[in-house]
């Protein structure tokens, strides 16, 4: 064999050692792959490729300048002008927010430029979607023992493609920035149920870990907010990233990349360093919860182990700080604070300086300034969670109307005042009635656990995904219930961890385990079947938009209830088992059917549906 | 299994020609654009007959929603003749409430007759309702470039329902 024969060969094995590698690194292994790609399939279905929420505008007028080499907002590209909700005014102009976001879309940006400029774009996407199907088929193909998958899945695809193209229309071409803003959060929301399943999978059984995996995508609104470029997909995703890389930190390392538990430690820190550069409030949560699960339940706290992660951190924040020296000028103030900062931050900093010892203080004042600054960010949020605690304490029913029942609560109406469509939590996920179950299960570990069970990696998530939750209700208690939520966004991170802390109940896990069979079919019937029946009664008895979400909520509240008895209850064996299964399967479709409704009905956004067919399903369909 | 192997590349293949077929590169073949529509109200119309309903009600939202809904039913219209894109306005009017709601129906010559006009169901904001009933007036106009005019009237009751 000559030489450059040889080269070539080793050439070869290492592109394919790389390649496997980042699968694994990625998706773990291959229903990992599966479930990334049903989940894109999915986002793909309920797209709108038009403006959801108005300070998408700011995004895409944000990537529009970017992609023209200025990073301040010059030219509205998109919407009725610059001054649109969260841009924010500095010295010479508009900044946009969320810059991780707009600078990691816009590799998306330059491949649909390079779509346009030889394909018709609507066929491309289209024929992208078709092949991300194709994909998910042939996953499929290696996990079953059935002949003729491909084959038959692939006649599917094409029949599915050829049906699409023949009912297109052109994609307007000049919202490129748009579909890449909407592009990259579905990719990133795509991970979120593949960290779950490879979470879930290491500490259960791998039929759990899929299980629950498909209750964070159809059971959650995961669905209808991972088109929109709004930080929520990316939440997500970043949460159980974190969830992730700390159970792993714990366990005896077997990564492909990663090999020592140090590295998984230090990118659960990383994590929430790059998030900052996303919404940095939040990651500031993150951080402060991260390291008071991390820190005193780590093994190895050693000065090495120490430095490893604070410069893994250290160096993840470097884009969050560069982005914020050029827009903001302040290395620690990202756009989002400008506001806020200006009204908490300065009312604070400025009282102290100025009070009746001004002359004796000024100096310490200055000289603990950069002190000052530093910790500023952690008294802003300790004061918002001891806000949000007020809050729970002396208006119950504010957070009953965002956790709960929304009805004719004026918190439930949309921004103009008229319908009832701001649903709460538990209408938004009633599969999450089910964490009634927690009630007995914190109770029979009443006395206390072993320092073995403290020690565990389970139980650092545990803590982890527990005081996430809190925090963030906290966090935004004093702003709930807000307007244009649809399914209390801000506190999306619950939906996540909430279908975790499920999935670690007992009884849950139990069941699904046993039971997952009937808990896929009951899931597909309810879907399907009920479906069609939910459309004819919302066709029958809705008159607007407020009377059918507060059908969806009803439906989704009487789903819940029995579930949380059956879950409080806490039985899984025979029939207890199958009628939890079934318990667990509808609150999981009717949230999936609420969502589909929500894109291809209630908010079509002009019939923007991205898929041909189903805009013209859409069109033919008309409910309210 | 070695059709397996033609299978992923016949469906890419067919995916990446068909894209670029109806891409810039390739002239004569092109999806259809979206339709928009036309607010020219360049144009006349006149009216055989109209039936408007006599009846139309403000009803609580079912399921638990904070809103009232005001329902009006369809009117009938037969038309005479349609010319260019004029605009079929359907409107109620009650004046007790200060009210006035109407959709208008963008037509073009190639409108069936007899032709429904609809008034979309919408919420009303002021919750408080003194009386049991009300009286409204329902009218269908057409407007054009040369202004609105009316093509039939009737009064209305328009009960509210709790």
């Amino acid at each position: 064999m000559s030489l450059a024969a040889l080269r070539d060969r080793a050439h070869g094995e290492s592109t394919a050692a790389v390649r496997r590698t980042l699968a694994r690194v990625l998706f773990g292994d291959r229903y990992g792959r599966l479930l990334f790609c049903c989940a894109l399939c999915l986002f793909g279905l309920v797209w709108r490729t038009d403006v959801f929420i108005n300070d998408t505008y700011t995004l895409a007028n944000g990537l529009y300048s970017l992609t023209n080499g200025e990073v301040g907002l010059t030219d509205a590209a998109y919407g009725p002008g610059l001054e649109t909700p969260g841009a924010y005014p500095v010295s010479d102009g508009l900044v946009a927010r969320n810059y991780g976001a707009i600078v990691l879309a816009v590799p998306f940006w330059a491949l649909l430029e390079a779509l346009t400029a030889v394909a018709s774009l609507r066929v491309a996407l289209v024929g992208l979607w078709c092949l991300t199907l194709l994909a998910a088929v042939i996953q499929l193909d290696g996990l079953v023992d059935t002949d003729g998958v491909v084959l038959g899945g692939g006649l599917a695809v094409l029949a599915l493609f050829v049906s699409n193209v023949a009912l297109a229309r052109s994609l307007p071409t000049d919202a490129t920035h748009l579909y890449a803003l909407q592009l990259f959060h579905m990719t990133v929301a795509a991970f979120a149920p593949v960290l779950l399943y490879r979470l879930l999978s290491r500490l259960s059984t791998r039929r759990v870990a899929l299980a629950a995996a498909v209750v964070l995508v159809l059971g959650t609104p995961l669905s209808l907010w991972a088109p929109v470029p709004k930080r929520h997909a990316i939440t997500t995703t970043v949460v159980l990233g974190v969830a992730y890389t700390l159970y792993r930190s714990r366990t005896e390392p077997d990564g492909a990349l990663f090999n020592t538990e140090r590295s998984f430690r230090a990118l659960a820190y990383a994590l929430v360093g790059l998030y900052a550069w996303v919404h940095a409030p939040e990651a500031l949560l993150l951080l402060v919860v991260l390291f008071a699960v991390d820190f005193p339940t780590a093994v190895d706290n050693s000065v090495r182990t120490l430095a490893v992660v604070t410069s893994a951190f250290v160096l993840s924040l470097l884009p969050f700080v560069l982005t914020n020296v050029v827009v903001t000028g302040s290395p620690i103030t990202p756009p989002r604070l400008l506001n806020r900062g200006a009204e908490f931050g300065a009312s604070s900093g400025v009282r102290g300086g100025s009070g009746g010892g001004t002359s004796l203080l000024a100096p310490l004042t200055s000289l603990l300034s950069p002190v000052l600054s530093l910790t500023r960010p952690f008294r802003l949020l300790a004061r918002e969670l001891i806000a949000g605690v007020t809050v729970f304490r002396s208006t119950p029913d504010v957070v009953y109307h965002t956790l709960v029942r929304s009805g004719d609560a004026a918190a439930a109406l949309d921004v103009s005042g008229q319908e009832s469509v701001n649903l709460t939590v538990l209408e938004s996920a009633p599969v999450l009635g089910a964490l009634a179950g927690g009630i007995p299960a914190v109770w029979r570990n009443r006395r206390g656990i072993t320092t073995a069970q403290r020690r565990s990696a389970t139980t650092a998530v545990d803590l982890f995904a527990v005081l996430t939750v809190v925090t963030v209700a906290l966090l935004y208690a004093n702003r709930l219930p807000l307007h244009a939520q649809v399914t209390v966004r801000y506190l999306f991170p619950v939906y996540p961890l909430g279908v975790y802390l499920l999935v670690r109940l007992p009884v849950v896990r139990e069941t699904l385990d046993t039971h997952w069979r009937l808990f896929a079919w009951a899931t597909a019937v309810t879907t399907f079947i009920g479906g069609q029946l939910l459309v004819v009664v919302v066709f029958w008895t809705v008159a607007g938009l407020g009377e059918a979400f507060q059908l969806h909520a009803l439906l989704a509240l009487a789903t819940a209830l029995p579930l949380a008895v059956w879950a409080l209850f806490g039985r899984s064996d025979g029939v207890f088992g199958r009628a939890g299964a079934i318990l667990l399967a509808a609150p999981t479709a009717l949230t999936a059917l609420f969502v589909l409704v929500v894109a291809v009905e209630y908010y079509p956004i002009g019939d923007s549906q991205f898929l041909p067919t189903v805009r013209a399903a859409a069109e033919l369909l008309d409910l309210l | 299994m070695h059709y397996r192997r033609a299978v992923v590349p016949g469906v890419v293949a067919v995916v990446a020609v068909t894209a670029v077929a109806f891409g810039p590169l390739v002239a004569g073949v092109s999806l259809a654009s979206e339709s928009r529509l036309t607010f020219s109200q360049q144009g006349s119309l006149a009216i055989d007959s109209a039936s408007l309903p006599a009846e139309a009600t403000i009803e609580p939202a079912d399921y638990g929603g904070a809103d009232y809904y005001l329902t009006v039913s369809p009117a009938t219209v037969e038309f005479a003749s349609v010319e260019g894109s004029p605009t079929l306005v359907y409107m109620l009017e009650i004046e007790a409430l200060g009210l006035q709601r109407g959709t208008s129906h963008f037509l073009d010559s190639a409108v069936e007759s007899p032709f429904e006009a609809t008034i979309d169901t919408g919420t009303l904001t002021d919750r408080s309702f003194d009386r049991r009933q009300y009286d409204g007036r329902l009218s269908l106009s057409v407007r054009n470039s040369s202004g609105q005019h009316t093509l039939a009237a009737r009064n209305v009751t328009v009960r509210v329902v709790e």
